[in-house]
């Protein structure tokens, strides 16, 4: 039998405390009160004479308990018996994954990433597979098992430093948990030939930021096999500060201005808490200094004037911060979108009776969008230049003439809400427009003298905003009068809301790339009271929504987002923030090259729409993370011990397969079971003799 | 001058009622198991006069009787005419304030006395002497007061004869105290300022203080022209440390403890005890102090009646030395 920690056993010397114990004399916790103690000398407790011991096997479990406590915490195990391979006699496969975010760009830790991979090449021997992987918020493999094993083993080595310095940091945020998961998958090649190919082990070299993301890991069982240690870099400086746009800018200020709301944090670890931020043009600063306060582990949010266009000011800069990589946010100023809505009818806006006025109320303008409304027709009007730039119109009355125009325009992508006050308009428009003949009929419901929407279907865009069943009843909507369509006659039609009496209420019919969104009745008092109930403005807005008209809320992008790409007949360009232009392909609805923070700006049809891409706020939480926070997902980290040869190689290797062996066996477990054992019977034992000894004492005081 | 003891007495204390031996002394033990104090002190003293006929010291009723026996030499003012009128004997009467002696009872109620290993403990049994002495003294019409004392004077009950003030003093002495440590100095001048007319002071304690302490106060009463007597009553284990095993001695006044093997520390314990009581007998007597060391096995009649006779010869010595003055 062996020992792992031999020292512990020296502890066994305790032994010597019980026999000592039961050689000293017991009676010196007898008490006796005395009158006075002015001429009493006091006499030391004797020990029992010539070592007369008691209690031989109460002596005996005091010993055998303290003996096998030391053997216990000696860490015994047994050489012979158990042929294990040590680990470190086995071949390796390492996946080195190297961090290569935004992070990293923090001065020090890139330098320290690269030589913490060297040691790790290093390391290896000839026997051993190397992977390497680097990620932000993606995870790329830079060198894979099977090129390391093509190599001739003496170049192996170059060929991986080769790899890394091509590498640098990016601007992307850290996807940990992803990352690992892919390396951890990346052993499954050496699974699929069933060859055993030795350890899986996977070296991380990393910041372990807060801000690592390891979500993915939750989802995601280790595999039990695969060990990850953990290589930390530390940059020179610790603590960090960073900005973040908040959504809500655009806000107007009690100055009348429009704003631009910052969140300023700073990690807790930072020296400095007194920072300054400005809006700048490039280099140039063009507004004053805004001065923000926050200790270190907090956060501000700063309300900034947006300077005015002509300034052309792009990002807003802090500083006061050592450590720059973070202290820039792009930001674009507010714009105001401009729509044109058409409408086909003939009735007068200030009519109340009409339904014009109610959609003009409807589409006021607001801060954000301003709508313009174009009648049509108007007197000596070209449809064709009015309808340029319109995408969606409101028909009550077909423009005499004008229907082979408006079904090109539909069909080129167009959305028309036609609402029939008649069921004669009704029959002309499915006949002259969409090209179907169809008789509808007026109807006035008898039953209670209204009808109601019956059945919605709120999957559908147009009424998915009220699926929430708080906003979802339209049964106070009284309606007088409806046209019934026969929508039979319709292709691909479908039927978005129904009467309650089953006939349908809002039809869709498509054609070409457009559309036509038939309502069966009014909003307009004289057909219902649709106008005036709540549903009516979302729901009109809604139709503009669904017609694609309305820009989404402006929001930023992270380095890596994919920037969504306006729909357009024409070629699209987009230019970089490196200034670089790019032409997406026809069709594209998405440009996913965003791998710098800056502004992009998206030319389409000669409009400019300029999308701010940051860095991910997560990056700047630069305080590191521990081993545990990762094993909370069930990763088994540990600190790798790379770059350690303080030891003798081959004393190194024999105490590692003590520790292997050791930690196999684990003998002192059942050590310090026998001890309890012991302690258990010694508890009893004891009791029980002073149980008996207190007896004889009390019959020895009854006769004296 | 009888108090009202039959009624007091329970039927428990009947029961107890110790048998007097052949030479009529009752047995401590036995009497120490009265609980009635009165009755216990009734008892000695009741005892001791009866046994007064048969001993052989005749002459001392002089000073306690107030009667006695005109014989020749003595001034016929002080014949009792009325008796001899009666009866055709000659009796002398003494009259009251020459025959009356002002003593007080002055008992150490220290925790150090509540120290007992025959039953009872010294406290009691200092208790019952001084109800003893009382009882004796308050028969023969004399002034009794009474002085219990600690670190501090507890009671004091001024010397006085009338009916009831017995009573008062056994009330007192069956209260218990809470002392702590003995200290003769403050009690002492205490006493001296409280008694100011001269008379017998009787001391009981067990004087189980340094002697250097004690000497100066016994000497400061003595100077006031009291008489004193000086009852050291100790327990028979604390002369010969009879105790069975070694145990940690806790001092039953500082509470301080040390550990003592009985066997061991016995002989340089005896040679410093009796060192002790020799020193204190010897400045006693110098002060001219009667000094009477009792133990708390012996009978108390024994001890009354060795008061007294030191008593007699004291008075004697005064006499004589009155007398050549």
């Amino acid at each position: 039998m062996s020992f792992l920690t031999p020292l512990f056993l020296l502890g066994g010397l305790a032994i010597a405390l019980p026999v000592l114990f039961h050689l000293s004399r017991r009676a010196t916790r007898k008490r006796t009160a005395f009158s006075s103690l002015m001429f009493l000398s006091p006499t030391a407790p004797r020990l029992k004479r010539r070592s007369r011991l008691e209690q031989w096997l109460l002596l005996i479990l005091r010993c055998l308990a303290l003996a096998l406590l030391a053997l216990g915490f000696a860490r015994p195990f047994m050489k012979d018996g158990s042929p294990i391979i040590p680990i470190s006699e086995q071949p390796r496969q390492v996946v080195l994954l190297l961090d290569t975010s935004a992070s990293l760009r923090r001065d020090g830790a890139w330098t320290n990433a690269l030589s913490k991979s060297d040691e790790v090449i290093r390391s290896l021997r000839p026997i051993d597979r190397l992977a390497v992987m680097c990620f932000g918020r993606e995870t790329r493999t830079v060198l894979e098992f099977s090129e390391w094993e093509a190599t001739p083993p003496d170049a192996r080595a170059t060929l991986a430093r080769a790899r890394l310095a091509s590498l640098a940091p990016t601007w992307e945020g850290t996807l940990l948990g992803q990352a690992l998961v892919a390396a951890a998958d990346a052993f499954s090649d050496g699974d699929r030939d069933g060859r055993e190919r030795g350890t899986k082990e996977i070296v991380l070299v990393s910041d372990l930021q807060a801000g690592s993301r390891l979500e993915s890991l939750q989802a995601h069982e280790w595999p039990k096999d695969v060990r990850l240690e953990v290589a930390g870099v530390t940059p020179v400086r610790a603590g960090n500060a960073g900005v973040q746009w908040l959504a809500g800018s655009g806000e107007m200020t009690t100055r009348g201005k429009e704003s631009v709301r910052i969140r300023v944090s700073n990690s807790i670890d930072a020296a400095n808490e007194d920072f300054s931020l400005a809006w700048r043009r490039g280099a140039v600063p063009t507004g004053e200094l805004v001065r923000v306060q926050v200790p270190p582990g907090q956060s501000r949010v700063v309300t900034m004037d947006a300077p005015g266009a002509a300034l052309g000011a792009d990002r807003i800069e802090l500083s006061g911060d050592g450590v720059p990589f973070d202290n820039t946010v792009y930001v674009t100023p507010p714009e105001k979108q401009r729509l044109r809505v058409a409408y086909f009818g003939t009735d007068n806006p200030s009519d109340s009776a009409q339904p014009l006025y109610f959609l003009k109320h409807a589409l006021e303008s607001s801060p954000r969008v301003a709508v313009e409304i174009a009648r049509l027709p108007q007197g000596g009007a070209d449809l064709t230049a009015t309808l340029a730039g319109v995408k969606v119109g409101f028909m009550t009355g077909l423009p005499t003439g004008g229907a082979a125009l408006l079904r090109s325009w539909i069909e080129s992508g167009g959305t028309l809400v036609a609402v029939p006050p008649f069921a004669a308009e009704a029959t002309a428009l499915a006949r002259e427009v969409a090209g179907v003949d169809m008789n509808a009929t007026d109807i006035k419901p008898t039953a209670g003298g209204y009808a109601m929407w019956g059945e919605i279907d709120f999957k559908h865009p147009l009424f998915s905003s009220f699926a929430d069943p708080r906003y979802s009843d339209f049964t106070k909507i009284h309606i007088w009068r409806y046209r019934r369509l026969d929508i039979a006659k319709f292709d691909g039609a479908r039927t978005l809301a129904r009467f309650d009496s089953g006939d349908p209420a809002v039809i869709e019919t498509p054609l070409g790339k457009g559309r036509i969104l038939w309502l069966a009745t009014g909003w307009q008092p004289m057909d219902s009271q649709l106008a005036v109930s709540s549903k009516f403005v979302p729901l009109v807005w809604s139709v503009l929504d669904y017609a694609n008209v309305t820009r989404a809320e402006v929001s930023q992008y992270v380095v890596g987002d994919s920037l969504p790409l306006p729909v357009s007949a024409r070629p699209v360009t987009v230019v970089g923030a490196d200034g670089r232009t790019h032409s997406p392909g026809a069709g594209a609805t998405h440009f996913p090259l965003t791998p710098f923070p800056g502004i992009y700006r998206v030319v389409a049809d000669g409009v400019e729409t300029r999308f701010m891409v940051n860095l991910d706020p997560a990056e700047s939480k630069t305080e590191p993370l521990t081993i545990d926070d990762l094993e909370q997902f069930g990763v088994p980290a540990k600190s790798a011990a790379i770059g350690r040869p303080t030891m003798g190689e081959a004393q190194r290797q024999a105490s590692l397969l003590a520790v292997e062996i050791e930690g196999r066996q684990k003998l002192w477990r059942w050590f310090i079971v026998a001890t309890l054992a012991v302690l258990l019977s010694e508890t009893i034992l004891a009791a029980r003799t002073g149980r008996r000894m207190r007896a004889q004492a009390e019959t020895q005081e009854a006769t004296p | 001058m009888h108090a009202p003891v039959s009624a007091a007495r329970s039927s428990a204390d009947q029961q107890a009622m110790p048998n007097r031996g052949m030479t009529g002394r009752v047995d401590a033990q036995a009497l120490m198991r009265i609980r009635s104090l009165e009755l216990r002190a009734r008892i000695v003293v009741e005892g001791f006069l009866s046994g007064l006929h048969r001993s052989p010291y005749h002459g001392f009723s002089v000073e306690f009787t107030e009667y006695r026996p005109y014989t020749q030499g003595d001034d016929p003012r002080y014949l009792d005419w009325k008796v001899l009128a009666r009866s055709d004997r000659t009796y002398i009467k003494k009259f009251e304030d020459e025959t009356n002696l002002r003593c007080h009872l002055v008992i150490d109620r220290s925790r150090s006395m509540e120290f007992g290993t025959v039953g009872y403990s010294k406290s009691e049994y200092a208790i019952t002497l001084a109800a003893t002495l009382a009882h004796f003294l308050a028969h023969q019409g004399d002034a009794v007061g009474l002085v219990s004392f600690d670190e501090t004077v507890r009671d004091y009950l001024p010397a006085r004869s009338r009916p009831g003030h017995l009573r008062q003093i056994l009330l007192a002495l069956e209260r218990p105290t809470g002392g702590r440590s003995t200290d003769l100095v403050a009690p002492l001048e205490q006493l001296a300022r409280l008694v100011k007319k001269r008379g017998l002071l009787v001391l009981v304690s067990d004087f189980l203080a340094p002697l250097e302490r004690l000497e100066p106060s016994l000497a400061m009463l003595s100077a006031a022209g009291h008489e004193a007597a000086v009852f050291q009553v100790l327990d028979p284990a604390e002369i010969t440390l009879d105790f069975p095993s070694s145990a940690m001695f806790e001092d039953m006044e500082s509470a301080r403890t040390l550990h003592a093997d009985p066997v061991a520390a016995r002989k340089s314990y005896i040679e410093r005890f009796s060192a002790h009581a020799s020193a204190l007998q010897a400045v006693c007597a110098r002060l001219g102090i009667s000094h009477s060391q009792i133990l708390t096995s012996e009978p108390l009649d024994l001890a009354l009646l060795e008061f007294l006779q030191r008593r007699k010869r004291t008075a004697r010595v005064r006499r004589v030395a009155g007398g050549a003055a």
